[in-house]
């Protein structure tokens, strides 16, 4: 019993870090880590890890059909040169719709998600490997149990990071205008008008593949025990004939031996010959 | 008809509530205090379409205008006299500074101005209706023009003109009267403007109750026919850049009033014994002469003899070996010394050990590469200093206690890239630190001189913040300090904290990570450990139930023990003796165990 259910518990937490590791993999690579809404605009930029992406709404009665058409959806890689071009001319701008120009760029968190979600991969597919080996080594399970806790941790802290990003806000803001000024002003083709911002769907698929590995590691934790306190933990490999012969050989009685008479080679060394007819 | 009516009125009232509001311009910066406006315009290039939009946005309440190019780019704006500026009635200061204006207009109508800054733009004529419109100016700065000719009477609509500026003009004569009228101006300043002596000497007769003159650069051929008793009021007089040789001592007699003497930019190579008696000249700047550039001192025991001097500028000689001695009776008084551009290269005690009342230094331009850990000890008293220009790269950790007093701080120039929290702690303690004109590192580090920056925004103008200005990373380098908001690379969970970047952050929390992990590790190894022991004892226990096994075979040896002991006989009957063995067993058992088992060891 405690061996079929340490079979299944490993069995378990491996398919759980690999869901997990494919999670990870997915949000990695989508644009929609983080998403900010510009409603008068219609419009939305997606902030990802490796490239921001803006779309636009469809509306019944499109309003600049013909700036619409000029101003398709694109998606920019955060590793194009001539995007960082477009950020210092932002930056000499100073006004909102430049401001979030600058979040088109690798910004410190996305460098601490990606740092870690590599750590998370290493992490994990090392696990995978010694939780593999664990039924023939009993010690690999302890191994497994640390590997994964590795992995959990590494893609936890990689969402706190992110989290904590996110919520914080700008430590230096410029003064901004009130909102009602911005409506009542002449110049209308400044004014951004309301933001809001809000977590995309990569986030929290990274965050449910963070649970599925917390998961992991404590099913890990349940598999390793049963295995350490199994009575017949050394006996889970041995499948060979010759083996469990060997292993079985010395649960007989002992022997009985019977001697002949001593001559006058009495002192000779004593020689106990193993032979089956004995038995 | 009557919904129709109110239906305007409605209509008007928002168009109204619609217009009432004014926003700052983009490129601008904006200080409002109740109704008046305050407006700075110096962020990016102006030409005539920016600057039509600015001022119709600017509200009717303005009070000051400030339009300048920036001055971290190659470039000046490009104006011309918009008379839309005529609707701001209250407007006190307007300042085009460096717009390449052509121009002033004939139509000019600001009622309330009192400053008029327009130095360092194009104009080539001024005519009296320029100036017709502005009857409270009292401060007319057109320096740095092209001015050429000025006709009579051009000012004389300024009655409360007190401060007139034409330097740096190509003003070869001056017209007959031109400044008649005049009563209330107290600041003239002419430099650099090939005037003859004889048209200045007419010019004094006009304004005779002059406090200020400046006559530097005038290439001034003979000092001495210079008729400054014409003007015995003076309290101010620059007659530096006029190639003077010796301190023209005859020529001061007749200002007994004068406090402040500028007598830089000359080749003075020495001041004579009592050179300066009988004045009252607290303020002298004898900088950029070749004082020192003989072996002795430069100065006569005598040269400062009955005179309160307090302000002595020796900045930009050749005081390689400057002694304080060297001031004789200044010593006492001496408050502010500075010693700028003299190949100094270190702080030395003998530059101030005598200067008892020193409170202000300066040191710029010398090849300073580092502040010692210990300064010599006048500077514990010193409430200004300014070390601008040098080569600094740090500031000492114990700065705090090697100048408490200080007030104002100036390392405008040097090569700092970043400050330590050692560092902003004693800046923070400082009121005015200029810290323009350094190679600032604008990634995470830069906050804590943001925040300094911040605390101190009110005085941005007067600390030239906007000449604080990033060097690295590419992506911001040329932008002010004070405008990265969203470029630092700093760490996310720790912030600038601690001097950790972004990089090391990441490295401790993975090493927090493998280190949690180590720990585990050796939890559960321990854990294991011990199971593995239990199991082995428990082979013990089953050792323990073999021995009554091993008590059997003892049994076995001492049968064959008393076989050895019997008669011999032949191998047939062997057979019996072991019969006969078995039953004689049972009476020798108790005395049998000692010999079986010696016997069964020999064996």
């Amino acid at each position: 019993m405690p061996l079929i259910m340490y079979k299944f518990l490993l069995v378990t937490s491996i398919f759980l870090i690999v869901s997990g590791l494919i999670l990870t993999a997915f949000s990695l690579f989508s644009p929609l880590w983080e998403v900010v809404d510009f409603p008068r605009s219609h419009l939305s930029h997606h902030h990802g890890l490796w490239w921001d992406c803006i779309v636009h709404h469809e509306t019944l009665i499109p309003l600049h059909e013909d700036q619409a058409e000029l101003r398709g959806d694109r998606c920019d890689s955060k590793m194009d040169s001539s995007v960082q071009a477009s950020l210092r001319v932002a930056l000499e701008k100073g006004d909102e719709e430049a401001r979030e120009l600058l979040l088109h760029r690798f910004l410190p968190h996305h460098k601490g998600v990606i740092f870690f979600a590599v750590f998370t991969f290493v992490f994990g597919l090392i696990s995978i490997l010694i939780g593999s080996c664990s039924p023939c080594f009993p010690p690999n399970a302890l191994l497994y149990v640390v590997g994964v806790f590795m992995t959990g941790a590494c893609s936890l802290l990689a969402d706190i990071i992110y989290i904590f990003a996110f919520n914080q806000k700008p430590i230096f803001t410029k003064e901004q205008s009130e909102p009602h000024q911005e409506v009542l002003s002449r110049r209308e083709r400044g004014s951004i008008g309301p933001i809001y911002k809000r977590l995309g769907i990569a986030t929290y698929m990274h965050m449910f593949g963070s649970m599925l590995l917390i998961a992991a590691f404590i099913f890990s934790i349940f598999c390793a025990y049963f295995l350490i306190t199994s009575k017949h933990a050394h006996d889970v490999c041995c499948t060979s004939r010759k083996e469990y012969r060997e292993q079985t050989k010395w649960k007989n009685n002992g022997l009985i031996l019977k001697t002949g008479r001593v001559n006058h080679q009495s002192h000779r060394p004593f020689v106990v010959i193993d032979d089956d007819s004995s038995m | 008809m009557i919904s129709y009516i109110l239906l305007l009125f409605l209509s008007f009232l928002v168009l109204c509530s619609i217009a009432l509001p004014s926003s700052c311009p983009n490129l601008c910066e904006c200080d409002q205090n109740d109704s008046s406006w305050s407006v700075y315009c110096r962020k990016a290039i102006i030409n005539d379409t920016i600057y039509a939009e600015i001022l119709n946005q600017l509200p009717l309440t303005l009070r000051s205008l400030h339009i300048q190019p920036p001055s971290n780019r190659i470039g000046s704006n490009k104006l011309r006299w918009n008379d839309n500026i005529n609707r701001f009635a209250q407007l006190r200061v307007l300042r085009l500074i460096n717009c390449q204006i052509p121009a002033m207009s004939r139509s000019i109508r600001l009622p309330s101005l009192e400053v008029l800054d327009l130095h360092s733009n194009n104009i080539e004529h001024a005519t009296m209706s320029n100036f017709g419109g502005m009857p409270k100016l009292r401060v007319l700065d057109l320096s740095s023009n092209h001015l050429n000719i000025l006709p009579t009477g051009v000012f004389t609509y300024l009655r409360a003109l007190r401060s007139l500026s034409l330097s740096n003009n190509t003003i070869s004569d001056l017209s007959t009267n031109l400044l008649r009228g005049l009563n209330s101006l107290r600041v003239l300043r002419l430099d650099r403007n090939p005037i003859p002596i004889e048209h200045i000497n007419e010019l004094f007769t006009d304004v005779s109750q002059l406090d200020e003159l400046y006559l530097n650069h005038c290439n001034l051929s003979s000092i001495y026919s210079l008729a400054l008793d014409r003007i015995p009021q003076l309290r101010q007089l620059g007659i530096g850049g006029n190639n003077l040789k010796m301190v023209p001592t005859k020529e001061l007699r007749s200002l007994p009033q004068l406090s402040v003497l500028d007598l830089s930019h000359n080749s003075i190579q020495e001041i004579t014994a009592c050179a300066f008696c009988n004045t009252n000249i607290s303020k002298l700047d004898l900088s950029h002469n070749l004082l020192g550039i003989s072996k002795d001192s430069p100065f006569n025991e005598d040269a400062f003899r009955t005179m309160p001097l307090r302000h002595l500028d020796l900045s930009f000689n050749h005081m390689n070996d400057f002694d304080s001695k060297w001031l004789g009776w200044a010593q006492e008084e001496l408050t502010s010394i500075a010693l700028s551009g003299n190949f100094l290269k270190n702080f030395e005690e003998s530059w101030t050990y005598t200067l008892k009342s020193l409170i202000h230094l300066e040191l710029a331009y010398n090849h300073i590469k580092f502040i010692p850990v210990q300064l010599p000890s006048r500077y514990y008293h010193l409430i200004s200093l300014n070390i601008s220009g040098n080569e600094l790269t740090y500031l000492p950790d114990n700065i705090n206690t090697l100048l408490p007093n200080v007030k104002t701080f100036d390392i405008t120039a040097n090569r700092f890239h970043t400050f330590s929290h050692t560092d902003l702690a004693f800046l923070n303690n400082v009121e005015q630190v200029y810290v323009d004109g350094n190679p600032w590192d604008c990634s995470c580090a830069i906050q804590g001189l943001q925040v300094h920056m911040r605390d101190r925004y009110a005085m941005r103008h007067i600390l030239n913040y906007d000449n604080v200005r990033c060097a690295t990373p590419s992506l911001v380098e040329g932008h002010s300090v004070l405008a990265i908001t969203d470029v630092n690379d700093c760490a996310v969970l720790f912030g600038a904290r601690y001097g950790l970047t972004q990089t090391s952050e990441m490295l401790i929390l993975l090493a927090g990570v493998l280190l949690f992990a180590a720990l585990l590790l050796m939890i559960l190894g321990c854990i294991y450990f011990l199971r593995e022991r239990q199991y082995k004892g428990s082979y013990v226990t089953r050792e323990h139930s073999r021995t009554p096994l091993t008590m059997a075979n003892t049994h076995s040896c001492s049968s064959s023990t008393n076989d050895t002991h019997g008669p011999l006989s032949p191998p047939f009957d062997p057979f019996l003796v072991s019969t006969e063995t078995f039953k004689a067993t049972p009476p020798l058992i108790p005395p049998a165990p000692p010999k079986p088992g010696s016997s069964y060891f020999g064996i």
